[in-house]
């Protein structure tokens, strides 16, 4: 290798600040989520008729209002429930729905585009049909549909997520299993007469890792935003469960005068898929230099 | 470093490419490498120079440096880089660029990656000209087909208009040499041009560039790692290692007689026609290259060499004169017991 | 003395189905090839690019199957063989150093790969086996929970050449396994196998572009155009007294020093 290809580029000050912050982010907002009957200050169900509508506490720090405190220090909403704590309890269901989407659309769009890259031929004429009509699907007209067939729970929310989502997992598996199956060690191992399955289970699954991580972060982020949606339009969870999505369709009322309410969910999705998204990079940044396909 | 050459009326002539103390240094996440370190070689008009040796022994970044396309976080230093006097260390892009393709240019080794592949031959030929010249765009095409008549191409002007991909290997290559002789360049750095050509297409090319060289008095570097082919086509020859230019000479000379123990070795490594009866075997090098992300301390030899001794360690050898237009980087070398010291050459 | 391999009249052409799912010949890769190999001996098969050799290596790999002629392994038609059974004969190393190696496995699970996919031995066994060949052809034993890519371009052909010869085949098919390498560890390879085909008693095929090479390994021959086999003989037959015009041809446009 010529030392201009081998040199790359050159010193970074702060190695990998990407995957620093994101796993900061996605770790601290796991935590939160799963031990928030532990964390949360308050009960989150819990309304306090006389506390209603109390700002954030930067409000005090501000604008000198008085109400503002660090008892509440995310405030409370309409019906005086400490939003701090209906913030953490409110990853809950976001979370929750994206991991088991991601595994459902995990499976599915692996073993599509594993099976069609590697096959070819009519196998991968099929599978690339059923893919190009799920991306012709139009992902809300099916969850509505869904949801007023089921009814909104956490069971059909994710399975439906997970069957809507498959999509980039196939695709990029497809592609990168494409390029897998010409390396010369799998040649290596078909001339010494190991079976399809062997060689998918051990040649190229293995060095499918890096791409579906990459794909698998951007996924998480998706399905949260997506779920998000869901709620926000009334699909999602229903009272008296609640989540992100559901806590700004609440709040949408209330933007003019205490935007807060909306806005303190809204950063939380932002600041979540903005982590999921950095990973995402990181992961792929790294494959690339590693020189997976 | 091989001295002065001379024309036909026996007057020095000052070289096309000068080189002095070349050192190429990359700020990697693992340290500094070091691609080129003292390197020093001259070229005059009409002269091949090869530069030889194997992978990461640092010839490209050298042709890449006397073109100023090595990337922009590479350190150059140089005590001299001169093309035809105009000395190139640190000079912007633009000023590179008006230079690049009229007075030197190169030829790469894949032109499938080196040429547009969505632009027509002929546009491509065409624009070198008349982006280095003031040549308006016919007579720049008819240059063209003249040029790629004299390539050996036949049916020159249809070829214009065919695309990269239309065309075979050896014509590729072909093209690139006429793109590299647009504006009648003084130097020309064919980086492995051949390396990826068929044996017959590889000598048909080659003896088109010797008539060429000849004909139009090109001074020439050729980079390459085949040995064959460089007793075949230059008139000098440069033999890198690890960054270090270890020998230089002319190419009968060095090849028959190398003075260095890397030169021997590798050359005892080549395959060639055999001659007799007796079963041959490949000479073989023990141990591995050097790691080029350190300072040279002593001989970047030492660990493989069947000659080392003490003052080999002792610190970093220079590129001594040999005599007779011969260098060598090696304080064992048979040849440096023979020369005369002390006479003119500069040492680096 | 049974031939190691025997192909007569080879062909492989090259297909697609058209509408109606008839088969239309496209290119005819290899044709009309005849070739035998015995116990113990080097063939070297030399031709330029589009010749063949690489369509043939795979179709002696069984990795592609003759549209024409026979194939025969130790006297057995290789129909006859299942595919696992003639993987156990006839074993290959690839050029690219780089792409022959899968980078998520480790170099003592790459060489015990073939021993695992056959179910050979106990598992004590194959580490001894593999053990065993990497001395064969100089890796250090340290090396072995080593990856790919903390290995140079000769160590990783060293690897490939172990993978290969795990399952002790009879037949080694080599498609270009130095060019990808400098001059120097070229060297070491050619003189490994030539070494190791003695000690080991197997038989080569070893493919290239490069004549010149041939000379240090090959017994036999065989000079490859546009898929025919056009001079075939003794080494010392092609390099001396062939008057095949393309042989002829192919030698004095290569560079010697």
């Amino acid at each position: 290798m010529s030392a201009v290809a081998a040199a790359g580029g050159r010193k970074r000050p702060h190695p990998d600040w990407k995957l620093v912050v994101s796993l900061a982010i996605l770790i601290a907002v796991g935590v939160m989520a799963i031990c928030a009957p532990w964390l949360a200050p308050f009960d989150p169900e819990a309304q306090q008729i006389l506390n209603r509508r109390v700002p954030p506490v930067w409000h005090a720090w501000l604008y000198g209002d008085a109400k503002a405190s660090l008892l509440h220090p995310l405030g409370t909403d309409a019906l005086g429930r400490d939003y701090a704590s209906r913030l953490m309890h409110g990853a809950r269901v976001p979370l929750l729905i994206a991991f088991s989407a991601l595994a459902v659309s995990g499976v599915i769009g692996v073993t599509l585009g594993v099976v069609a890259g590697y096959y070819r031929g009519w196998v991968d004429t099929v599978i690339s049909t059923i893919i190009a009509a799920r991306l012709g699907l139009p992902i809300m007209i099916v969850s509505i549909t869904a949801v007023a067939l089921y009814g909104a729970s956490l069971l059909t929310i994710s399975f439906v997520l997970g069957l809507l989502l498959w999509d980039r997992f196939a695709v990029t598996v497809r592609a990168a299993t494409i390029q897998l199956r010409e390396m010369e060690y799998v040649e290596a191992a078909r001339a010494t007469g190991a079976s399809d399955s062997n060689i998918l289970l051990h040649e190229i699954l293995p060095n499918l890792a890096p791409v579906i991580a990459v794909i698998a972060a951007l996924e998480v982020g998706q399905a949260i935003l997506l779920e998000s949606v869901l709620s926000f339009l009334g699909l999602g969870v229903q009272p008296p469960d609640f989540s992100w999505g559901l806590m700004i369709a609440e709040a949408k009322v209330d933007i003019f005068f205490d935007p807060w309410l909306a806005a303190l969910p809204g950063v939380c999705l932002f600041v979540i898929v903005l982590a999921a998204n950095l990973l995402s990079e990181w992961l792929e940044i790294r494959s690339m230099r590693l020189g997976s396909p | 470093m091989a001295g002065d050459s001379f024309d036909a009326a026996g007057l020095a002539v000052k070289p096309v490419l000068e080189i002095e103390n070349l050192a190429i240094r990359f700020p990697t996440r693992a340290g500094l490498l070091h691609a080129a370190r003292g390197v020093s070689f001259s070229l005059s008009k009409g002269e091949t120079l090869a530069l030889v040796g194997e992978s990461g022994c640092g010839k490209t970044s050298v042709g890449l440096a006397v073109m100023g396309l090595l990337p922009k976080h590479a350190v150059v230093s140089a005590d001299r880089l001169e093309i035809a006097g105009t000395d190139i260390r640190g000079m912007s892009q633009s000023r590179l660029d008006r230079i690049r393709g009229s007075r030197v240019a190169m030829v790469f080794q894949n032109a499938m990656s080196a040429l547009n592949p969505t632009l027509k031959v002929g546009t491509q030929l065409v624009e070198v000209m008349t982006r280095h010249t003031d040549c308006d765009a016919r007579t720049a095409r008819a240059r063209a087909i003249s040029l790629l008549e004299r390539m050996k191409v036949d049916r020159a002007a249809e070829r214009l208009g065919h695309y990269p991909h239309q065309l075979s290997g050896g014509l590729r290559q072909r093209v690139m040499l006429a793109m590299a002789l647009m504006c009648r360049p003084e130097v020309i750095i064919a980086d492995e041009p051949t390396t990826a050509l068929d044996v017959t297409v590889q000598a048909e090319v080659l003896a088109l560039l010797k008539e060429l060289q000849q004909e139009l008095g090109l001074a020439v570097i050729f980079i390459t790692h085949d040995l064959g082919v460089v007793s075949y086509i230059s008139h000098r020859v440069a033999v890198m290692y690890a960054g270090e230019v270890v020998e230089t000479g002319p190419t009968p000379e060095v090849i028959d007689n190398p003075a260095h123990p890397y030169s021997g070795a590798l050359l005892a490594s080549v395959p060639r026609f055999i001659q007799g009866p007796a079963a041959p075997r490949l000479g073989v090098i023990p141990g591995a290259v050097p790691s080029v992300m350190h300072e040279v301390t002593s001989c970047v030899f030492l660990d493989r060499c069947t000659m080392a001794a003490d003052p080999c360690r002792r610190g970093p050898i220079d590129l001594d004169d040999a005599g007779l237009g011969r260098a060598v980087r090696c304080v064992r070398s048979p040849l440096r017991e023979t020369s005369h010291p002390g006479t003119e050459g500069r040492t680096s | 003395m049974t031939p190691v391999l025997e192909i007569e009249s080879g062909s492989f052409t090259y297909s697609r189905l058209d509408l109606m799912g008839r088969r239309i010949p496209v290119f005819t890769a290899v044709r009309d090839v005849s070739l035998t190999l015995k116990d113990g001996e080097i063939l070297g098969i030399v031709g330029e690019s589009g010749s063949g050799k690489s369509t043939l290596a795979k179709l002696l790999l069984g990795l592609l199957n003759l549209t024409e002629g026979d194939i025969r392994l130790m006297g057995r038609p290789r129909s006859g063989y299942g595919r696992r059974e003639a993987s156990r004969l006839v074993q290959p190393v690839f050029q690219d150093p780089y792409s022959s190696l899968n980078p998520r496995h480790s170099i003592s699970r790459t060489i015990q790969r073939p021993l695992d996919i056959h179910s050979i031995g106990s598992r004590e066994e194959r580490l001894e086996r593999v053990r065993y060949v990497m001395e064969c052809v100089g890796l250090p034993s340290r090396l072995a929970d080593s990856y790919p890519r903390e290995l140079s371009g000769g160590q990783r052909q060293r690897v490939a050449i172990a993978r290969a010869l795990a399952i002790a085949p009879k037949l080694l098919i080599c498609d270009e396994p130095t060019s990808a390498l400098d001059v120097s560890t070229q060297a070491q390879i050619v003189n490994l196998i030539k070494d190791l085909t003695q000690d080991l008693g197997f038989s080569c095929i070893f493919i290239t572009h490069n004549l010149l090479l041939l000379q240090y390994i090959a017994d036999k021959i065989a000079v490859m155009k546009s898929g025919a086999v056009l001079d075939y003989g003794s080494a010392h037959y092609v390099f001396n007294d062939t008057d095949n015009p393309y042989t002829k041809e192919l030698m004095s446009s290569v560079m010697s020093v």
